[in-house]
């Protein structure tokens, strides 16, 4: 015992004095050393190995072990990868892409077009919940050349190439997948084959899972091995990043309360995630479906009613602000003109009372229910305010603490709630928000517009802003879209939500992209000790 | 920690029968209790947390749930005695409320158990026969079940209100008590009163209720007294693992908040899980002591 | 002697109705489960209507309800537990990935505690109202009443995170060969806390347990008469009255067996202690109803295994019912 504490103790301090704060700065600038090895935690174990699962967990791994024609930096400028080079022809509507030729998959067959065809027609477009509204747009793709692909698009698709990543499009290996049922793959519990820059050491059930480097990948990493611990209490995993157990918190594995407890750390490297592109709105909707919510005054009076400043400082712990309508505010087509609903209860109470919704007998205007996920903290603390805020104008309301399942049931299949909260990206794009707020996105199905919200003009405002090609042209029309949604009331926006990640100094080239550190870490690398 | 309610009595568990001492008077028993500093002591601090579980609205400073904005993760002092959460709910106020919870549903359980217990083992002891065999059967069963294990999977699926944890944490606790009243009647059954009274004709319900279960009440309440603790911890326990009701917040929910806040905010998860503990503490030592009095063991 | 294997046979004939009540309950508590799996497997995707149908339906989840049942009860007699609607993964292999982990603890824990608490509740027994008695008995009260959870986070704040010592999380540093010697030095560290907390609490119990027992054998009988022959203090206790004590309570520490899988639940989650009580507490917040109903299935016929062995062990160690069957 006594010799590991003098041990430990001895490394903490190594580690203080070679990488101080002001040691990193001069190191940074250093070359990438190969070699060494990472642990990351991540809050659950990953329930397959199938790159197009929805599990965070298996797309963090996932991206590790199966290749994407291209990576992105935080900016979202594409960087070589599967594609060594790509051609994008002037009208937009043809993208060539020139495969690494020595591109094999672990069993050592080549990767070729063929297999990149395969992942879009055969998978990413009918197992990836996403794929459609992604790759809708490809017309057909050409591997007539096992080194070329060649992509036509229906119209042109600005965001196309950013979509090419190995959360959205993995490349997988055609003939092991091929007339298979993708999930019951043996392929997809063991990942034996497969083509990233790494490859399944060892699964320890229940406790961790190792990739080493793969000897036969077109890409090396710097890395030689990175171990995935499952650690599902956000504590514990704050702690052993802390004590050094841990090098690595992918934003998912990390919650505002870890975010608090890190800073001033010397020793510890917070980094905002993404920007723009990962750029979140905490959204509690209402069941414009149910009354009294079918009432825009009341749901006025309600957005009147909520403590947005509070409850966006509260839950972040300080590093948020209050959002102001549907996108964040970091959002290029966000701007400081819109109006939103200040903190002002006595208003809201008039308001409710016009509306004819006086204080009863016992108190109360009515009564109503706030879905929360408690598993997720920054629902259920929002919630948990949400709750006192409307109490406090006599709305007796209550939490119903739903776990995942039911949650996504009573929200999006069976609106069955009065509100409910979700976390709406609006990434790369304002047009994202359709999905949302748009009449034709009114369907029991995940990520639909759950609220029931419907105005004709908002819809017509999406179709001119995607028509639009002249940035401020667009921004104008998103703006007014912007405003009429606050007005309308569908939800309410309390805070601005951004990710971050967390990491030991002396791991350097971290994935910067905004999908939430599902990118490769191939460029990670760590100073030596 | 869940399943103190199991072994608290090994008599109860062992499969012969429980040698039963003939049960002394209630003021024996208190001078018997006296005697012993540690139960006086507990005995104290457990009616000091009874009174402040009662008193609760008076004794609280502020409302347990009410977030303020300007009071988020303050460290104790003179306003917030306990510090506040970060919320900035006051820890102190919330603790006084969930000890309110967390002894409201002990004694609930309790209860629940007691009714069943004593209807169980009444019916064994006083019918006999097949349908005491296979109650005992039943009764040895469900000693054996791990209650948070069980609750767990069941409270999730018949939804997470506290009166379904009652029922579910009593509905399982019964069977020692159901096994003590059993052996009482096993034993007063062939008493010279039960036998006066079945030669005048009395109906065998009345002489359950007028002449038997009358005799067991001592017996029921200690062992009930046992029951009770092991009751609030499970709650606590499931509360803890997320599965409990989260309104009104009991001192289980303020644990699982407060570990997220550890590094941030000890005092958050410190408080709370003293007074969880000296209600268990108090609550155990003197069940135990009251127990060891009314039965006449050392 | 010829008694025995008929109580061994009765008893494991009592077994079988009880199994199959259990597996019907089972099945029916979690089929009343709140929330649709098919939901829950496409996440939070857009997914259409169409494709959850046939989901629905390659699940056999639009079958009746017995229908179901028969599926299920079949498959079960062969082995086969289903396949969770999560890992995709037979639940019978998810289910034995976990069990080593959750016995070591157990394991643990039960021979600490076991020894410990026997030792406690006679050096307390030996003289009754004294010093020792009382101290070590309030402690043991102590150590039941204390919330294990909570006191789990305050041991880890203190041992791992403040000086240092021992490890936060999980079972063993990643990266060592499994079996080798640096292997089991690394588990047994991570072993530390988890089998402290949770033996504190048991020892408390079985302490108690002993103490009472102990108390009632040194008062029999068979004590005084060797008491008025003379035999020695020592020999009293350890040749008679222990065994004696020890006898009742085997009872108990056999049901323990089962019902200690509630301290693991806990106490895996503190932990991060890669078992069978994290699996069931991600089971249940995921509604993965073929991996609950393997947990409940094996919670049952460990409790129904428990159950027998006590009563064999106890009929192995009490020559009196032996011969009376």
């Amino acid at each position: 015992m006594q010799v590991i504490s003098t041990r430990v103790r001895a490394a903490l301090l190594a580690t203080t004095i070679v990488f101080g704060p002001t040691a990193v700065f001069a190191q940074q600038a250093a070359a990438p050393v190969k070699g060494g090895q990472i642990k990351v935690a991540i809050f659950a174990e990953p329930t397959t190995l199938m790159p197009l699962s929805q599990d965070i967990n298996v797309q963090i791994i996932a991206a590790q072990l199966y290749p994407s024609l291209l990576k992105f930096d935080g900016k979202i400028t594409p960087k070589p990868y599967l594609a060594k080079a790509w051609r994008v022809s002037d009208d937009g509507l043809t993208y060539e892409f020139d495969l690494v030729e020595t591109a094999k998959w672990s069993d050592g067959k080549a990767i070729t077009s063929a297999d990149v065809r395969f992942s879009f027609e055969e998978m990413i477009l009918k197992y990836q919940p996403a794929g459609k509204s992604n790759f809708g747009v490809i017309e057909s793709i050409d591997d007539s050349k096992p080194g070329t692909v060649v992509f036509k698009l229906k119209r042109s698709y600005a965001p196309f190439l950013s979509l090419l990543n190995s959360l959205y499009a993995p490349i997988v290996p055609k003939h092991v997948y091929e007339g298979t049922d993708p999930m019951k793959n043996e392929n997809s519990l063991t990942a034996a084959v497969t083509g990233g820059p790494f490859k399944v050491k060892e699964w320890v059930k229940g406790d961790h899972l190792t990739v080493v480097r793969n000897p036969d990948a077109f890409d090396t990493p710097n890395l030689d091995e990175m171990t995935f611990r499952f650690i599902s209490d956000a504590s514990a995993r704050m702690l052993a990043l802390k004590t050094g157990a841990i090098d690595y918190l992918p934003p998912s594995a990390m919650p505002y309360s870890s975010l608090a407890m890190l800073e001033g750390d010397e020793n510890i490297k917070l980094q905002p995630i993404g920007d723009e592109a990962a750029a979140k709105v905490l959204t509690i909707g209402f069941n414009l479906r149910r009354a009294p919510f079918d009432n825009v005054k009341v749901r006025q009076a309600i957005s009147h009613a909520i403590n947005n400043e509070f409850i966006a400082e509260a839950v972040s712990f300080k590093h948020e602000k209050a959002a102001v309508g549907p996108l964040n505010s970091k959002s290029w087509a966000w701007d400081a003109s819109l109006k939103g609903y200040n903190f002002d209860p006595e208003l809201a109470k008039k308001m409710l009372d016009e509306a004819g919704l006086p204080v009863k007998a016992d108190g109360f205007r009515f009564a109503m229910t706030v879905n929360t996920r408690p598993s997720v903290a920054v629902f259920h603390k929002a919630n948990e305010i949400v709750v006192q805020n409307l109490r406090a104008i006599g709305i007796n309301a209550s939490l119903r603490p739903l776990e995942s399942a039911p949650y996504t049931a009573s929200t999006y299949i069976e609106s069955d709630f009065d509100v409910s909260s979700v976390a709406w990206i609006s990434a790369f794009d304002a047009n994202n928000l359709a999905p949302l707020y748009a009449c034709e996105n009114i369907r029991p199905a995940p990520y639909s517009n759950f609220m029931g919200y419907c105005n004709k003009q908002v819809d017509e405002l999406f179709a001119k802003g995607a028509a639009e090609s002249d940035q401020a042209k667009r921004k104008a029309v998103y703006v007014e879209m912007q405003q009429r949604i606050i007005d309308d009331a569908p939800a309410i926006w309390p805070m601005n939500w951004s990710d971050w990640s967390a990491s030991r100094t002396r791991v350097q080239g971290l994935p910067a992209g905004p999908w939430d550190g599902r990118d490769p870490m191939d460029d990670l690398w760590v100073e030596a000790k | 920690m869940a399943d103190i309610s199991r072994v608290a009595d090994p008599l109860a568990m062992s499969k012969g029968e429980e040698p039963m001492q003939t049960v002394p008077h209630w003021r024996e028993a208190w001078v018997h209790f006296r005697h012993s500093r540690i139960a006086v002591l507990a005995l104290g601090v457990l009616l000091l947390l009874g009174f402040a579980a009662l008193l609760a609205p008076w004794l609280a400073p502020y409302s347990p749930t009410e977030v303020s904005v300007m009071d988020v993760l303050q460290s104790p002092n003179a306003l917030h005695w306990w510090g506040t959460d970060d919320l900035g709910r006051d820890v102190y106020s919330g603790a006084l409320y969930g000890l309110r919870i967390s002894m409201a549903v002990g004694l609930m359980a309790g209860l629940v158990a007691a009714i069943l217990g004593t209807i169980i083992g009444a019916l064994a002891g006083f019918l006999g026969g097949w349908v005491d065999a296979l109650l005992m059967r039943i009764t040895d069963f469900i000693l054996t079940i791990p209650v948070l294990f069980l609750a767990l999977v069941l409270i999730p699926v018949f939804g997470s209100s506290r009166l379904i944890v009652i029922f579910v944490i009593g509905g399982l606790a019964w069977p020692s008590i159901a096994r003590l009243v059993r052996a009482e009647f096993l034993k007063l059954r062939s008493e010279a009163f039960v036998e006066a009274a079945r030669g005048y004709g009395a109906r065998r319900f009345k002489l359950i209720f007028s002449e038997i279960l009358p005799n067991t009440f001592d017996l029921v309440l200690v062992s009930t007294a046992l029951q009770v603790p092991a009751a609030i911890l499970i709650e606590a326990g499931l509360s803890f693992l997320g599965v409990g009701d989260p309104e009104p917040r009991s001192l289980g929910l303020m644990l699982k908040d407060a570990y997220g806040l550890l590094g941030l905010a000890w005092w958050s998860a410190v408080f709370p899980g003293l007074v969880l503990s000296a209600l268990a503490i108090s609550l155990n030592l003197v069940a135990d002591a009251f127990n060891d009095a009314v039965r006449g063991h050392e | 002697m010829s008694t025995v294997p008929r109580i061994v046979g009765t008893r494991l004939l009592q077994a079988v109705p009880l199994l199959i009540a259990t597996v019907v309950v089972n099945f029916a508590i979690i089929h009343l489960a709140p929330g649709d799996p098919v939901t829950m497997m496409v996440g939070e995707g857009a997914v259409s209507a169409d494709q959850m149908e046939a989901l629905r339906e390659s699940l056999g989840l639009n079958n009746p309800l017995h229908i179901q049942f028969l599926d299920y009860l079949t498959s079960v007699l062969q082995g086969d537990l289903g396949t969770s609607y999560v890992y995709h993964q037979p639940v019978s292999e998810i289910i034995a990935s976990r069990i080593p982990a959750t016995l070591l603890l157990m394991g643990s824990t039960y021979l600490l505690s076991t020894f410990l608490g026997l030792l406690f509740g006679i050096v307390a027994a030996l003289r009754p109202s004294s010093l020792q008695d009382r101290v070590l008995m309030t402690i043991a009260i102590l150590g039941y009443s204390v919330p294990t959870f909570w006191l789990g986070f305050i041991a880890l704040m203190i041992f791992a995170v403040e000086l240092g010592w021992l490890p936060i999380s999980g079972m063993v540093e990643s990266g060592l060969e499994p079996g080798s010697w640096e292997y089991w030095k690394s588990v047994l560290h991570h072993l530390v806390l988890p089998v402290a907390v949770l033996s504190l609490f048991y020892t408390g119990l079985i302490a108690r347990l002993m103490r009472t027992s102990m108390l009632n054998s040194l008062r029999g009988d068979f004590i005084v008469t060797a008491r008025a022959m003379g035999l020695s203090n020592w020999r009293i206790v350890l040749r008679h009255a222990v065994p004696n004590a020890i006898t009742p309570i085997v009872t108990v520490l056999g049901l323990q067996i089962g019902l200690m899988l509630s301290g693991a639940v806990l106490t895996e989650t503190v932990f991060g202690w890669p078992g069978l009580g994290v699996l069931t507490v991600q089971a249940v917040a995921q509604r993965d109803y073929p991996l609950l109903l393997g947990m409940f299935l094996l919670t049952s016929v460990m409790v129904i295994i428990a159950n027998v062995l006590t009563d064999l062990v106890y009929l192995a160690i009490n020559p009196r019912l032996r011969s009376n069957g």
